[in-house]
């Protein structure tokens, strides 16, 4: 089953993502990014780059390194936007024979398709390498005001890459997508898409299922490298006043304001205030010079101030050509790192009088729509089955009224799970199954769903059968619970119907009420499982003495004797502390027997009378400790 | 019994057994239905199982590879902050060079380069390499006629790799070729 490939081809930067078990991915790149810039270059060598790596050589190929390619796609040499970057890019710009605006690297002429597909081919590369398969079909989005040639030239650059571009659809309904707004009906929705360079606000009609698009505008040289810019000019203008000399002529400082303007910008989305610190920015005469300066969310609103409200215009035309009133948009989508801006989403919610839809990523908002939508298109999947899991933890009622979960909650359903259990007291002839749901410790606060009997048990020493108890939930939510006993082979069972369970809201009180009583609960259990173990230890202590005979010696049969009454009476005491410490007492009593078992000469040759259940072996262990995890003691006994 | 060539009784059998004929007919249909929806589950089922065992293989690389990325954030966030260090640490003035505390701080420096060697973090990009991409950022060129094409004249903020990945390139200036080099050929 192929993967289809959702895809923002950005002018700054370009997203892959995939649904993967229902759920939107964002892939990342071979170099562990999930942004890659769409820059292309040539090398000198004849190399070509893409993305990160293209970017980083720039500087020492500016002919051959190409970026914001998408600004030239399926236009003519002509066209104004064609001609400003004309004047603007370090790149050769030339017009091809039909007109067409063309790229001319190393001493080669590219169409602004063939360059689109080298970025298309590498985020096919490395999405191919990371999910282990090959990829051939896409989905690509556009700018919504893109026309029949600029959709086009998309398409070929997709073609050329080697994928079947299944659909090209718009940017700003990708976006509502990703917000899951095809599930509403007949909605006027916004689209506010600030990014790394360009401006975009697209209102869209949903009817039906259908995004209708109704109006676009925006500014195509308006986004967040223009705020990093105020910054940075504020920062060189306050250090000039300070220290009288202008870090914009020092390349270097230059660039330590670039990095530190954008990381300012980033924490103020989340802080009042920030401090820039440059130790070492630059030097004189003089000696050594800092940069340090306290920039506030305050102070940067003022700087970015007028660039946000220039927005506004291009929002309001929007409006106006679509015909509604800003109060008439029911949703609206932000799209754009730029749009984590405080400031920013002050703006959208002042202009459209409710709060922006922001939870999805901005930067990746576009080509997680473009996932989904490749997801319905994939086809292949038949029918994905939705599976249910189950609300709460199913489990058995053990020795001391404890709870044992065999399923825990929000497992995915259908499901089995299996474990073996015991009984608890000697010649037990049947075992209680007592099938519980809930998050409590204790069975009692858990909800019954049923009861049965394993009845016709062979009589052993407690500890020795093996019942194996199985709960089986198929995909309607229907339980089987089946015990069998190992050796005789009966079984018993009960079905329980799903409906026997409990409701949205009590399945919530009750996971409160288990992390509320939690603390409580735990302690209850430990209680609980101090006086199993001493009540095991008794009986283990009782078989040792029958077992050993007269191989131990009358003074030491007398302690073991005085302790086990000491543990008995403490159990029919409530007091844990003291079954506790009476049980440690009869553990250390019964270590002697060993020692002195073993300090008889050659008595080593006993039959193997274990104090293990099993009584596989000889020697004097002591039954497990009570906090390994598998021996849960119950009404019968995991083993 | 009759022979079955006898067409009369064969148009009275065949009338009798039309409907046996169907109802065979139809146990056959059943028969496939439930064989083809049968292979159907059973292939549903595979594909399951198949789809279950690649996410576990990709859980278990996603792991390793998540440690490691986490590991690289931690570090790259301590970068600029180990940059500063090591710009104090060249603006020393030489007249203080043998002053107790600066040569305090000095070891305090080493002390951290150790550290970062011993967690694998190494620096990368020295003057005289060809320029590299991958490992190095272009932040400058210079023309120079004593150096070839495309070689770093000088690093000015190291790069640092975590085994052979590289967490930050190391910023550098380039030489430039001394003369222009010829304009790309005009377009046909």
């Amino acid at each position: 089953m192929a993967h289809v490939l959702g895809i923002d081809l950005g002018t700054t930067n370009s997203v892959t993502a995939i649904i993967e078990a229902g759920e939107p991915t964002v892939l990342e790149n071979s170099e562990g990014a999930r942004l890659t810039p769409s820059v292309v270059a040539i090398t000198k060598s004849g190399e070509r780059l893409v993305g990160q790596v293209a970017k980083r050589q720039a500087v020492t190929n500016p002919e051959n390194t190409v970026y914001s390619i998408k600004r030239l796609m399926g236009r003519k040499f002509d066209d104004p936007e064609v001609q400003r970057s004309v004047k603007e890019v370090s790149y050769k710009i030339v017009r091809a024979a039909n007109g067409d605006a063309h790229v001319s690297l190393a001493g080669r002429e590219y169409s602004p398709p063939e360059i689109s597909a080298m970025i298309l081919q590498k985020m096919r590369t490395d999405a191919e390498s990371r999910l282990g398969e090959k990829i051939t079909r896409a989905v690509i989005t556009v700018p919504a005001y893109f026309n029949d040639a600029q959709r086009q030239a998309t398409k070929d650059a997709g073609q050329i890459a080697g994928l079947e571009v299944l659909r090209i659809i718009n940017e700003p309904t990708a976006a509502s997508l990703a917000y899951g707004l095809d599930k509403k009906h007949d909605e006027t929705i916004a689209v506010y898409d600030l990014g790394g360079g360009t401006f975009d606000i697209s209102t869209l009609q949903l009817g039906e299922g259908v995004f209708e698009v109704r109006a676009t505008n925006g500014d195509t040289h308006l986004g967040g490298d223009d705020f990093d810019q105020r910054i940075v000019d504020w920062l060189a203008d306050e250090f000039k006043r300070d220290q009288g000399i202008d870090l914009r002529r020092d390349r270097m400082a230059l660039q330590r304001l670039k990095e530190a303007a954008e990381r300012a910008k980033i924490e103020l989305s989340s802080t009042m205030q920030t401090e820039i610190n440059l130790p070492f920015i630059t030097a004189d005469s003089s000696g050594p010079k800092h940069l340090v300066m306290t920039l506030t969310r305050a102070r940067l609103e003022q700087l970015v101030g007028d660039l946000i409200e220039r927005t506004r215009g291009p929002v309001m035309q929007a409006l106006k050509d679509a015909g509604i009133n800003a109060k008439d948009v029911n949703e609206v989508i932000l799209v754009g790192g730029q749009t984590r801006m405080p400031a920013v989403i002050e703006l959208v919610r002042s202009i459209f009088g409710k709060e922006p839809h922001k939870g999805v990523n901005p930067d990746e908002v576009v080509a997680v729509g473009a996932a989904i939508q490749a997801g319905v298109l994939q086809g292949d999947v038949k029918d994905v089955v939705l599976l249910d899991v189950t609300p709460l933890s199913l489990g058995v009622e053990t020795q001391g009224g404890v709870m044992t979960k065999l399923i825990e909650r929000n497992t995915t359903i259908p499901t089995r799970k299996s474990e073996i259990f015991s009984t608890a007291e000697d010649s037990q002839p049947a075992v209680d199954i007592h099938v519980l749901q809930g998050e409590r410790e204790l069975s009692r606060d858990n909800k019954s769903l049923g009861h049965f009997r394993l009845e016709g048990l062979a009589p052993a020493p407690r500890g020795l059968p093996q019942i194996e108890v199985a709960f089986d939930i198929d995909a309607n939510g229907i339980l089987n619970v089946t015990a069998r006993d190992k050796a005789t082979g009966r079984e018993q069972k009960v079905t329980i119907k799903a409906s026997s369970g409990l409701s949205q809201e009590d399945v919530q009180r009750m996971v409160r009420e288990a992390e509320l009583h939690a603390q409580e609960d735990r302690q209850r259990k430990e209680e609980i499982e101090a006086r199993n173990h001493a009540d095991n230890l008794a009986y283990q202590a009782e078989r040792t003495l029958r077992d050993m005979g007269d191989r131990i010696s009358a003074s030491l049969r007398g302690d073991v004797e005085s302790s086990i009454k000491a543990v008995r009476d403490a159990l029919g005491q409530q007091d844990t502390a003291r079954v506790r410490s009476a049980a440690d007492e009869l553990e250390r009593t019964m270590q002697r027997i060993g020692q002195e078992v073993y300090s008889q000469a050659g008595a080593g040759t006993g039959p193997g009378a274990g104090y293990g259940p099993g009584g596989s072996d000889g020697a004097g262990t002591p039954p497990p400790p009570r906090d390994e995890p598998d021996t849960v003691e119950g009404e019968y006994r995991e083993v | 019994m009759q022979p079955p060539e006898s067409e009369q009784q064969t148009d009275d059998a065949q009338h009798d057994e039309a409907p046996q004929e169907m109802e065979a007919l139809s146990l056959e249909q059943q028969l496939a239905d439930a064989r083809q929806q049968r292979q159907e589950c059973f292939d549903a089922l595979l594909r399951s199982q198949a789809d279950f065992l690649n996410y576990k293989r990709r859980a278990l690389q996603d792991q390793a590879e998540a440690r490691v990325a986490a590991q690289q954030e931690l570090l790259e966030k301590l970068l600029p902050a180990l940059d500063d260090l090591g710009r104090a640490l060249e603006a020393a003035p030489a007249e203080l060079a043998e002053q107790p505390w600066v040569q305090g701080l000095h070891l305090v420096a080493r002390h951290l380069a150790m550290t970062l060697q011993q967690l694998g973090v190494r620096q990368i990009g020295s003057p005289g390499e060809a320029f590299d991409p991958h490992r190095h950022e272009a932040v400058m060129t210079e023309r120079r006629a004593d150096l070839p094409e495309g070689t770093v004249i000088e690093v000015t903020r190291p790069g640092y790799a975590l085994g052979d990945r590289v967490l930050r390139p190391s910023q550098v200036i380039v030489a430039a070729a001394p003369e222009t080099t010829a304009v790309a050929p005009t377009d046909g």
